[in-house]
C-alpha cells in the first residue's frame, strides 16, 4: 500500500530530524536544575507559594490560585466537551424516556459473583478516598480533577454491574450535563464573591468570610477548596454524561 | 564509545523515547483505516506530549512538589509548572476522547461502518 510506505518514510525522516535536534543540544539535560524550564518562574512559585497562598501542594497552588483563570476555562472546556457529546448524539429520541432498567444495560453484561462481591466492598472505599482527595487537595497530593474522576469511577462501576440495581444512579445524560453546568457555576460564583468585597475576580484574599479567619491569607485555602469543589462536580458530571450518552446508543449487534 | 552512548541515554535518551511514541501516534493517525484506531493513536500522541513535558520539569535530587517543613529552596523540589499544565492536558484529552467517541457513534449510525475506505467508497446511505 503506497500511502503507508510514503507516510512511513515521512515519519522516519521526521524522526531523524528530531534526533538531530536532540544531538545538536537543543533540549536541556534531564534533571538539570538550571535549565530554562526550571529557572525563571518556577523558583518563584516554589519559594513564595506557602507565603502567598497557604497551600503546601505547589501544583494546586499554581493550578487553582496563581493560574485560576486558566483552570476556569479548562473546566469550561470539559463542560463543553460533555455538552458537545450530548448534542451530537441527541437527535434520535429515546424509546422509553427517563426509565432505567438496570438488569438490561443494552446488552452489556459484567455480572457475576466475583465482580459483585469485590466491587460491593470497593465502592464505599473509592467514595471515601474521593472525598479525602478533594478535601486534602491543597495540603497533600490530590485535587479537584482527581476527585471528580474517582467519583465518576464509583458511579461507572455501579452503572455497569447490573446486579447492583444502579443504586447511585439518578443521572440521565441531561441531568449530568446540567450538573456539570452547576460545577462551572460554583467556580464562577467563587470568582465573583470577592467582587462584593472590593476585590478582583478570583482574588481569594477578599472573600467575604474574613470573620472566620485571623489573616486574609487564610482565605486562600477556602477559595481553593470552593473552586476545587466546582471542578470536581464538573469533571464527575462530564464523565458520567459521556458514559451515559454513549451507553444509550450502544448495541453490540454486530 | 560505550561511555558516550551511556551518557547520551542518561541525559537525553528519554526524549528519544517520547519522540518515538509521538511518531507512532502520528503515523497511526495518518495511516490507520479504522476511525477507532485513529482515536487510540490520538491518545498515544497525547501521552507522548505529557511524558515530554514531565521530563522537562525533572530535577536531580528533587522531591515531590509538596512543601516539606522548613525546606524552601527551589532546588529541593521538582518543577510544579509542567505538572499543573499536564493535569489539565489529561482532562482535555478525556474530553476530546469523549467527543471523538460520540462522533464515531454518529458515523456508525449514518454509514453503518467506521472503516474509512468503506465510507469514502459508499457515500451517504439514504
Amino acid at each position: 500500500m503506497d500511502k503507508v510506505k510514503i507516510t512511513g518514510v515521512i515519519v522516519i525522516i521526521a524522526g531523524v530530524i528530531l534526533a538531530g535536534f536532540i544531538l545538536g543540544d537543543f533540549l536541556p539535560t534531564v534533571g538539570d536544575a538550571t535549565s530554562s524550564a526550571n529557572s525563571y518562574l518556577s523558583p518563584y512559585y516554589i519559594e513564595h507559594a506557602l507565603h502567598d497562598t497557604e497551600a503546601p501542594n505547589l501544583v494546586t497552588a499554581v493550578l487553582a490560585d496563581y493560574r485560576g483563570f486558566d483552570t476556569l476555562f479548562e473546566t469550561c472546556v470539559m463542560f463543553l466537551a460533555g455538552v458537545t457529546a450530548l448534542m451530537v448524539l441527541l437527535s434520535k429520541r429515546k424509546i422509553v424516556k427517563g426509565q432505567r432498567n438496570p438488569s438490561d444495560t443494552n446488552g452489556i453484561s459484567f455480572s457475576g459473583t466475583v465482580l459483585d462481591t469485590a466491587f460491593r466492598v470497593l465502592i464505599p472505599v473509592i467514595l471515601i478516598y474521593a472525598f479525602y482527595v478533594l478535601a486534602h487537595g491543597e495540603i497533600s497530593l490530590g485535587g479537584g480533577f482527581q476527585a471528580g474522576a474517582l467519583l465518576a469511577i464509583a458511579y461507572m462501576i455501579d452503572r455497569l454491574i447490573p446486579s447492583f440495581q444502579n443504586r447511585l444512579g439518578f443521572f440521565t445524560e441531561e441531568t449530568a450535563a446540567m450538573t456539570a453546568g452547576v460545577g462551572v457555576f460554583i467556580y464562577i460564583f467563587t470568582g465573583i464573591l470577592p467582587m462584593f468585597n472590593g476585590g478582583n475576580f478570583l482574588e481569594y484574599g477578599k472573600l467575604p468570610f474574613e470573620f472566620a479567619v485571623e489573616a486574609a491569607v487564610m482565605l486562600h485555602p477556602v477559595g481553593i477548596f470552593l473552586i476545587e469543589l466546582g471542578v470536581t462536580v464538573c469533571v464527575m458530571a462530564t464523565i458520567i454524561n459521556i458514559l451515559e450518552v454513549v451507553l444509550e446508543r450502544t448495541k453490540f449487534d454486530d | 564509545m560505550i561511555d558516550i552512548l551511556q551518557g547520551f541515554l542518561a541525559e537525553k535518551g528519554i526524549y528519544m523515547l517520547t519522540f518515538i511514541l509521538m511518531g507512532l501516534g502520528i503515523f497511526g493517525m495518518i495511516c490507520c483505516g479504522n476511525y477507532m484506531k485513529k482515536v487510540v493513536c490520538m491518545n498515544i500522541m497525547q501521552v507522548a506530549i505529557i511524558f515530554f513535558f514531565l521530563t522537562l520539569g525533572q530535577k536531580d535530587g528533587g522531591t515531590l512538589p509538596v512543601l516539606v517543613k522548613d525546606i524552601f529552596e527551589a532546588e529541593a523540589y521538582i518543577n510544579p509548572l509542567p505538572h499543573a499544565l499536564m493535569l489539565t492536558a489529561i482532562v482535555v484529552s478525556l474530553g476530546t476522547t469523549g467527543v471523538a467517541l460520540a462522533l464515531l457513534m454518529k458515523i456508525k449510525e449514518i454509514y453503518g461502518t467506521i472503516e474509512e475506505e468503506e465510507i469514502t467508497g459508499k457515500g451517504w446511505k439514504k
